[in-house]
């Protein structure tokens, strides 16, 4: 019964590999339908990249499919994985860094970089040596201030830090 | 004027007395070129205003070796961090940071910091004795023939994907399939654009290269904690500079191989519209095929770093071949290069040659020097860069999606280029934990746009008729060596097997 138990945790789960193919798949097919009722010269390169995309799928698919019939291989969504896998680091920084991005035009560029870097390196190292951590995130904030917004002029998001320097550098 | 051995010594020697220019520029290139979304283009751009108050020869050496070190300087972070500075440096960390994952980056830097030099000074003596033919090589190069140089590149996909070529194939496709997005060249109908304006110009390169690259790999570094696996920290730790000096011994045995795969890099940054992303793919895919061990490209092969690097250095000189010679700039640089030359009052093209030979020479004289002086200033450093893999991927991770996605800020300008290249971060690691490979669906993105362009000008100028790829001889001589370069491999493992048997 273990052994059965074990056999069947070794076959390869083949349900992240169709992530890729499939967005391929949704992604072409409304391609297709954007230049339904264009002129040729906006078709013809899509339509051979396309049809040679959705052909190769197809092999991919059946493929996979196969090993599944045959038993070599199993097609599910763990949830018991998927769940414990939401609450790792990991998720947790991708979601910092998707507040980044939301709050950056906000915040201005500096201070929004500062509570990035600080939350994310606390969270990735479990909260150890936090002065340290803050001081680097305003050295590096600094950093990314004087290159890219005092030295080449980038119109990076402004906000209170940017506004407040630009005054006293008058 | 009398162009002789004189002139080009005393060129030389005129040259390395602005060194008080170069080694400044060389160290603002490394770093311009080791930042995705910045380059040595929009560097010059930005420093324009001191460019025109300098000497025009001062001007024009600064803006040389700028150039030079940029491209150079995009491959460090690409081998040590999986991050390529440009999209010239895309193949780099194909076998480059396989390499410094193992602890070699030291090693591995000083490889790429020697086979760009090399390359870089070998590209810049022919292109200074062959400059009035190789200027029209631009004229021989139609879009026919274009349409086989990407193919060159693009083949490289089945290459990458040696573990699962179907896999290979999907992740390259898809990529063309993005590459495709926007207004179309003829008629400008917007194409799968989702309705985004800032999408009508196509997908912009930095954030797509920012994200497969940079982001992917930072979401990926978390699990591990570090670069390297401990054993692999003791090794960085412990090494000494006998291991530069054995990057440069490697790759001075492998002089051959930097020779042929910068040429390819000279020829094709010769042809306008052409750049050093295309030399690195062709150059790579190219070394992979004629390589005894091609199955150990992808695992921190030498000559699989050598190659684009030697490339991309080759292209440096290539570019600036037809705006010498012919007054046509052959890329972003060259073209800012002669707004300084016209607004000093320099003639480009021909004429530049006859009235200021000094000039027209001396340009390439200083990317003489400026490869020279890197041997010098930059190859030392490889010891101490090495030590970014040491740094905990605690600090790492953050630090590289916050500059990374500013990079992909910088180009356009563009809040949406910043959350495209978080979009493609998300894909690319989606993709590498399934066991897809990220650089086939860069190749598709950089290169399937160009290939379109190309092949959509041939068609509509034969009247839709496809034939027309087949039409010259020039074309028709390509067709058939990337027909050998792909088949050839396969048909001589078989054979070599048949014998072993």
């Amino acid at each position: 019964m273990s052994e059965k138990k074990t056999q069947k945790n070794i076959k390869p789960n083949v349900l992240g590999e169709m992530i890729i193919p499939l967005f391929g798949i949704l992604f072409t097919s409304y391609y297709f339908f954007t230049i339904i009722d264009s002129p040729w010269t906006a078709q013809v390169n899509a339509f051979i990249v396309g049809s040679i995309l959705f052909l190769i799928c197809t092999l991919f698919f059946i493929r996979k499919f196969h090993a599944v019939r045959l038993n070599r291989a199993v097609c599910m969504l763990k949830y018991d994985r998927l769940l414990p896998a939401m609450r790792t680091r990991q998720t947790g920084f991708i979601i910092l860094t998707i507040g980044y991005l939301l709050f950056v035009e906000l915040l201005g560029y500096t201070l929004a970089t500062i509570i990035f870097l600080f939350s994310s390196m606390s969270l990735l190292d479990s909260g150890r040596k936090m002065a340290t951590k803050f001081a680097l995130s305003i050295i590096m904030a600094g950093v990314g201030y004087v290159v890219f917004i005092l030295l080449f002029e980038t119109r990076l998001p402004e906000g209170f830090i940017e506004k407040t320097l630009q005054e006293g550098l008058k | 004027m009398i162009i002789d051995a004189n002139f080009f010594l005393e060129l030389f020697f005129h040259q390395l007395g602005l060194w008080w220019v170069v080694i400044p520029s060389i160290f603002l290139g490394l770093i311009v070129g080791g930042i995705p979304g910045f380059s040595a283009a929009n560097t010059i751009i930005v420093l324009l205003p001191f460019t025109f108050l300098m000497e025009v020869e001062v001007g024009l050496v600064f803006m040389i070796a700028l150039y030079c070190s940029s491209r150079l300087g995009a491959g460090i972070p690409a081998i040590l961090v999986n991050i390529p500075g440009t999209a010239g440096a895309a193949a780099t960390p194909l076998d480059g940071y396989p390499m410094a994952k193992q602890g070699f980056g030291q090693r591995a830097l000083s490889i790429s910091f020697v086979s760009s030099i090399l390359g870089g000074l070998l590209t810049t003596v022919i292109a200074l004795i062959t400059m009035p033919w190789l200027a029209r090589v631009g004229f021989y190069m139609h879009s026919v023939e274009m349409v086989v140089v990407m193919l060159f590149g693009i083949s490289l996909i089945a290459s990458v994907a040696t573990k699962d070529t179907i896999k290979g194939l999907i992740a390259g496709f898809v990529g063309l399939m993005i590459g495709s997005i926007g207004a179309d060249h003829v008629y400008a109908t917007p194409r799968g654009t989702m309705g985004f304006l800032e999408l009508y110009d196509g997908v912009p390169l930095i954030p797509a290269l920012v994200g497969l690259f940079a982001i992917s790999e930072a979401f990926m570094v978390i699990e591990s904690g570090s670069f390297l696996s401990k054993d692999r920290v003791q090794q960085v730790q412990n090494a000494s500079w006998a291991e530069t000096f054995y990057g440069v011994r490697l790759t001075l045995r492998r002089w051959f191989h930097v020779g042929w795969t910068s040429l390819i890099g000279l020829v094709i940054g010769v042809i306008p519209g052409a750049g050093a992303a295309i030399a690195s793919f062709v150059a790579y895919q190219q070394s992979r095929t004629f390589s005894k061990t091609p199955e150990a490209y992808g695992k921190g092969h030498i000559e699989g770093l050598i190659a684009p690097e030697a490339a991309n250095n080759g292209v440096t000189a290539g570019t600036l071949i037809p705006l010498m010679v012919l007054g046509i700039p052959g890329g972003a640089t060259a073209a800012i290069m002669m707004v300084v030359m016209q607004y000093q009052g320099v003639p480009t093209g021909p004429g530049l040659f006859t009235e200021r030979p000094d000039l027209g020479y001396g340009v390439f004289m200083a990317m003489f020097v400026t490869y020279l002086l890197m041997s010098f200033t930059i190859l030392p450093m490889s010891r101490y860069m090495s030590r970014v893999t040491l740094v905990s991927t605690v600090y790492m991770s953050p630090i590289i999606i916050a500059f990374t996605l500013v990079g992909s800020f910088v180009p356009r300008e563009y809040m949406f280029d910043m959350y495209l290249a978080f979009g493609f971060g998300v894909l690319g690691y989606i993709a590498r934990k399934t066991g897809y490979h990220v650089a086939a669906i860069l190749i598709g993105v950089i290169l399937g746009p160009l290939l379109e362009q190309y092949m959509l000008r041939a068609l509509k100028m034969s009247g839709g008729d496809a034939t027309v790829l087949f039409s010259s001889t020039l074309g028709n001589f390509l067709w058939a060596i990337l027909v050998a370069t792909l088949i050839l491999p396969s048909w001589l493992n078989k054979k070599k097997a048949k014998s072993e048997q």
